[in-house]
This record gives structure tokens, sequence and C-alpha cells, in this order.
């Protein structure tokens, strides 16, 4: 233990920084199966207050429980747009590989969650308001952040192989980031100027959230928040791996050359 | 000063080049508002209809011919490999980027300058009073949306399919500078001016955040 934290512990700022991504990877590395018991662990534990424990919500009934994935995934769609944000400055800053890997990686997630949130509000609007979609403030900033994780994700997959994917990403990744709270202000602004005759129903959280919902509502939230951390280091550790592979084909086709 | 010396140089340039060929920019003012007309045929629109399309339909063409441009303007510098000569020269990226994006705001403006009038006879838009405030939120809203559209057109070009993933980038992240125009635009049109320069605050703020954020991480966009 004391050995491996030493071995971890920045002999000076300079290293700190440089060496900041090599530590959280092995960091995340070496906890990353301990991660993932627990978050199935509060997993189970979540589904069981779900629907078990916490009351039937008077008006809404059942459909209501869908709140319990639906806000979560919603939360982790915006961390996601964080991580990426983060690691597109460290990569441009520090251009190591494995800040460049983070950002990939979180997007994608970033996108799955934000898919979900989707899907699921989708599900949820369908009982209650009578239709999947209304063109309400949070549903139409939610979608065009789907459009740009796509976009983002798209341009990794259309880059020409022969320049530097991860420094043009980067940048996409921060100015993206950037926009994202401006995209919220506006839409917001937008429809609160121009208000639809919606029947809207009050599904914001906070306020008058009794007890047992908000319990439940914050296992819900480290649970889905422990997966997400989960996901990420099994998919940087995946693209290291196929990294490493890769060099190692190239090492032993060398060899082979050198043989012959 | 140098900088700003070799952003003019370059926007010299295009101006140069777009004036020998102003068919060009005459096409796409013609394409702005050929959207503008076929606006109308999505429904069979009453003449209140009309008004309360108006300015919509005017910036959604914007949006279109602004797509277009982008890329044609980022795209010549591709040719007999300019754009490598232009990165030989001891120019600041900054620079290069301000150039690019000056001329670009220009051009659009060019368009509009064709096309605000069309399409306020065609939508019997009612512009007598309220002009200059359009022409204000015009520029402004213009000045943001060529830098995103100059940058993104900077950076599709390093795709294999540059002129698909160009508005699929550029569209989602215009999304406040569009609100913003149509939001500001439908105050003036609709009578109720009172969120006018909110949306016009709004609309300045984005031009310089993005302006500072594109001219300063556009090294990283172009350098090959």
């Amino acid at each position: 233990m004391i050995s491996s934290i030493k071995k971890w512990w920045p002999r000076s700022w300079r290293q700190f920084w440089t060496t900041l991504d090599g530590r959280t990877y092995h960091v995340l590395l070496h906890m990353r199966s301990w991660i993932g018991w627990l978050a199935v662990g509060m997993m189970v534990a979540t589904f069981a207050l779900v629907f078990w424990w916490v009351p039937l919500e008077s008006i809404q009934g059942y459909p209501q429980k869908i709140f319990y994935i639906h806000v979560p995934s919603a939360w982790l769609m915006y961390s996601a747009v964080g991580v990426v944000f983060v690691a597109s400055v460290m990569y441009l800053w520090q251009r190591t590989q494995l800040w460049d890997i983070f950002a990939r990686c979180a997007a994608e997630i970033g996108f799955l969650f934000c898919s979900l949130t989707l899907v699921t509000g989708m599900l949820w609007g369908s009982p209650i308001w009578g239709k999947p979609w209304v063109w309400d403030a949070r549903l139409t900033s939610t979608f065009v952040l789907w459009l740009i994780y796509l976009g983002y994700l798209l341009f990794r997959m259309l880059a020409r192989r022969d320049i530097e994917v991860g420094r043009i990403a980067a940048v996409i990744g921060i100015v993206g980031a950037i926009d994202v709270p401006i995209i919220h202000l506006s839409v917001q602004w937008w429809r609160t100027l121009h208000p639809l005759p919606v029947v809207m129903i009050a599904n914001d959280p906070g306020g008058g959230l009794p007890t047992s919902m908000l319990v439940t509502l914050l296992v819900a939230l480290v649970s889905f928040s422990l997966v997400f951390v989960y996901l990420l280091t099994q998919r940087v550790w995946q693209e290291r791996t196929i990294e490493n592979l890769g060099l190692l084909e190239a090492i032993l086709d060398r060899k082979a050359e050198h043989a012959t | 000063m140098t900088g700003l010396r070799s952003a003019a140089a370059i926007l010299a340039k295009d101006v140069r080049l777009e004036a020998r060929r102003v068919e060009n920019l005459a096409t796409m003012a013609i394409f702005a508002v050929l959207v503008v007309v076929v606006f109308v045929f999505a429904g069979d629109p009453t003449p209140e209809d009309l008004s309360r399309l108006g300015p919509g339909a005017l910036w959604v063409s914007l949006l279109f011919a602004g797509a277009i441009g982008f890329q044609r303007w980022f795209a010549q510098e591709e040719r007999n490999g300019a754009l490598q000569g232009l990165l030989l020269t001891p120019v600041d990226r900054g620079a290069l980027f301000i150039g690019k994006w000056v001329g670009a705001t220009l051009f659009l403006l060019a368009i509009e300058v064709v096309l605000v009038p069309v399409a306020s006879m065609l939508y019997d838009l009612q512009l007598g009073a309220v002009w200059p405030k359009l022409t204000l939120v015009m520029v402004i809203v213009t000045i943001g949306y060529a830098a995103l559209g100059t940058f993104f057109a900077a950076i599709a070009a390093h795709t294999t399919a540059g002129q698909l993933l160009l508005p699929v980038l550029l569209f989602p992240l215009s999304v406040p500078i569009l609100l913003s125009g149509a939001g500001a635009s439908q105050q003036l049109m609709t009578g109720d001016g009172t969120a006018y320069w909110d949306w016009v605050g709004l609309a300045a703020a984005f031009d310089v955040i993005f302006g500072t954020v594109c001219t300063m991480t556009f090294e990283y966009v172009i350098t090959e």
C-alpha cells in the first residue's frame, strides 16, 4: 500500500501535472473491479428502494418511478460534458495520449446517457403528457446536447487518417462544452417568451419532494455515477489495451523482418 | 499590430477574390431567396401566418446560405496548396482566423442586403420603423455565426465527408445565435419589443465568447 502510494506521489508540481493522467489511470484501474461490484450492489439497492420502499406518487402512480432512472441519466450526461472538457484541455496542454482516450470514452458514455435521458423522458411523457415529445425547454436543450455529442463522435469517425484527430476533437470538445450552458440559457428564454399551450406537469425535482423520494433519488444518483465511472475506466482500459497490442504487433513485425 | 495588418491583408485578398467572381455571391443570394420562397410552400399560410413566419424563414435561409458559404470560402484555400502557403508565412494563426472571419461576415452581410428586402416584401413584413434595430441584430448575429462557421469549416475540411459534416457540427452549436436572431426580430415584428435588448445582449455575449475562443484555439485546428 505504502509503496504504491510512494510510486504515485509526485516529486514536484511539474511532475504532478505531467503524470496526472498516468496516476489517475492507475488508481482507477486498480479500483476498477471494486467500483464495478459496488455499482452492482448499489444498483440492486436502488431498484429495491424504487419498487418496494418508496411510496407510490399519488397523481402519476407507477409511471413516476422512471424518474429515478431519468434524473440520474440527465445528471450524468452533463457530468460527461465536464469530463470531456477537462480531458480536452489537459490533452491540448500535456499532449499525452491518455487524456485523448479519456475525452473520447467520456463522450461515448455521455452520448449513451443522453440517449437514455431522451428515451426515458419520452417513455415518461407518453402517459403523463399524452405524447412523447413536447417542445419544452429541457427537452429541447437535451436534444441539442445529443446532437452535439453525435457531431463530436461523427467527427472522430470521419476524420482523415493523416491528421492528429485527438487535437481537433479536443478543440470541438472545448467549444461544445462552453456552448452547452449558453444553449441551455437561450432555449429557456425562448420557451418562456413563447409559452406553448401544453399540459405541463410539475416534474421539477427539488421543491416539494418528500424525504423518501429524495433519499431514493440520491441513492440512484450515487449508483448511476458508479456505473458511469466503471464504464469509463473499462472503456479507457480497453482502448489502452488496443493501443498496446498495436505497438506489440509493430515490434513483432519488425523482429520478424530482421529474422528473415 | 502586425497581427492586425496580416489579418487585413488576408481579408483584402478574400474580398478581391469574391469581387472578381461576383457571380458566386449572387448565386448564393439567389439560393437564400429560394429557401425563403420554398418555405411558403411548406403550408398554406394566411397573411397573418406570413408575417409570423417571416422572421423565422429569414433566419433559416441565412443558416443554410452560411453553411454553404463557409465551406466554399474555406475550401478555396485548399486549392493549389494555398493553405500550405499561408501556413508557411510567419503569420499568427489567430490573425489568420480573424481575417477569414471578417471576410465571411462581410460576404454573409452582402447576401442579407439582397435577402432582407425581398423577404420582407414576400412576407409582408413592416420594416418601416424597425429597420435600424433589425440591422443591428442582423450584424451582431452574423458576426457570431460567421465565427463558428469559419472555425468549423476548417475542422470539417479535415474529414472525408467535409461538406456533410459541417452542418451537423455547426447547427446545434449555433442554436443560441439562431434563437437570439429569431427572438429579437420576432420582438420587433410583433410590436412588443420588451425582450429585444435581452436577445441582442445574448447574441453579443455569444460573439465575444466564441470570437475569443475560436481565435485562441484556431492554431490547433489548422496546423498540419
